[in-house]
């Protein structure tokens, strides 16, 4: 039983099979598996032996060049900053000379002679008495200082009243 | 191709690393595909080393570009393909003037002027019939070069071939069978040659 089966299976199988269309070679099938065959027997151009060496080369060159692209990129935003930072700082001095004179011109008019120094003069009184510049025009002359005067006190010498006088 | 099998995955880790390991196993496995590719497409083997030269330098600068899950092998040879025509462009522009034509719709295109002036590599193609062979695709247009010779001389599936040039499946299918066409025309004599006259 099992066997009968079996081929008649066997059978309505191969049946369906051969009434399967049927694939055909196309027209130019010969001419193509030719050209292909053709194609696959070129020979295979092969890389130098020193190929990997040669990119590795090749690398390491292109590496350094764009280092050396980026520091050259680099300095030129650097050179804008240190531009920036050069006339800010020229600015900055010429501002500050150019105050530190107006301050002087303001406190010196133009052509006028700087004041004279405050003079200390020795006085007999013992005490030291600052004295305005002199006037030009005294309005009555003083008495110039005798000999023994200027004997007994040298200039700048400080005369305490009642104390003894260190020659004695 | 009688190799010995690369595990992508871990070299492109490598890569990524920027190990310069994984750099050489990587030229070592694909190098010499990559210079025959290229000798294919540009028809000079100085040119064609050049080309493969620079897809690796590429590979090394644009890996972070690279999609994990992707192929390493479809990708290289998109960058050699890319590399190659841009070499290709370059040296129609130093030899010819572009010549321009008008399209029945009035557009102005640019003529794909096959490379007639080639000369063969005799240091590769060494013999009369690859010279001629590699002759003849010279002479096809650059889309069907090369999706003859990525499909008939490299091996390429379809779908790989798809990727490569950026392009549907059904038009890889159809420039390779275009490609076959112009090719068997062109190579006539030699089949004739080879074979006996054929109908």
């Amino acid at each position: 039983m099992m066997n009968e089966t079996n081929e008649n299976h066997g059978s309505r199988l191969t049946e369906l099979f051969q009434s399967l269309p049927r694939a055909n070679a196309p027209d130019d099938f010969e001419q193509v598996t030719q050209l292909r065959v053709l194609l696959d027997q070129l020979p295979r151009a092969q890389a130098p032996e020193s190929f990997e060496d040669d990119v590795l080369m090749r690398l390491r060159e292109d590496e350094s060049s764009r280092r050396r692209l980026r520091l050259r990129r680099l300095p030129r935003s650097m050179r804008w900053l240190a531009a920036g930072v050069g006339a800010a700082i020229v600015g900055g001095v010429a501002y500050y000379l150019a105050t530190r004179t107006d301050s002087r011109k303001s406190s010196t008019p133009a052509g006028s002679t700087p004041p004279p120094a405050e003079i200390t003069i020795p006085l007999d009184s013992g005490s030291e008495e600052r004295l305005a510049p002199p006037q030009t025009v005294p309005t009555t002359p003083q008495r110039p200082p005798t000999a023994v005067e200027q004997q007994s006190t040298p200039p700048g010498k400080r005369i305490t009243p009642g104390a003894p006088d260190e020659n004695d | 191709m009688g190799r010995s099998t690369i595990d992508e995955q871990a070299l492109v880790e490598l890569l990524l690393e920027r190990k310069e390991e994984g750099f050489r196993q990587l030229m070592r496995y694909y190098k010499d595909d990559l210079v025959n590719f290229a000798y294919r497409i540009v028809g000079s083997y100085d040119d064609a080393v050049d080309v493969a030269q620079e897809t690796f330098i590429r590979v090394y600068r644009f890996i972070e570009t690279f999609q994990r899950g992707a192929r390493l092998r479809t990708w290289l040879f998109a960058i050699a393909r890319n590399v190659a025509l841009t070499m290709l462009d370059e040296r129609r522009r130093h030899r010819t003037h572009p010549l321009v034509e008008t399209d029945e719709e009035g557009e102005e295109k640019e003529r794909d002027i096959p490379d007639v002036t080639y000369v063969p590599d005799r240091a590769v193609d060494s013999t009369i019939i690859a010279q001629r062979i590699q002759e003849a695709l010279m002479k096809l247009p650059a889309v069907f070069r090369e999706a003859v010779i990525l499909r008939d001389i490299e091996g390429l599936t379809y779908e790989e071939i798809a990727e490569v040039c950026a392009v549907e499946l059904g038009t890889v299918k159809s420039r390779i069978n275009r490609g076959r066409t112009m090719l068997q025309e062109l190579l006539r004599d030699l089949f004739e040659e080879l074979y006996g006259k054929q109908q």
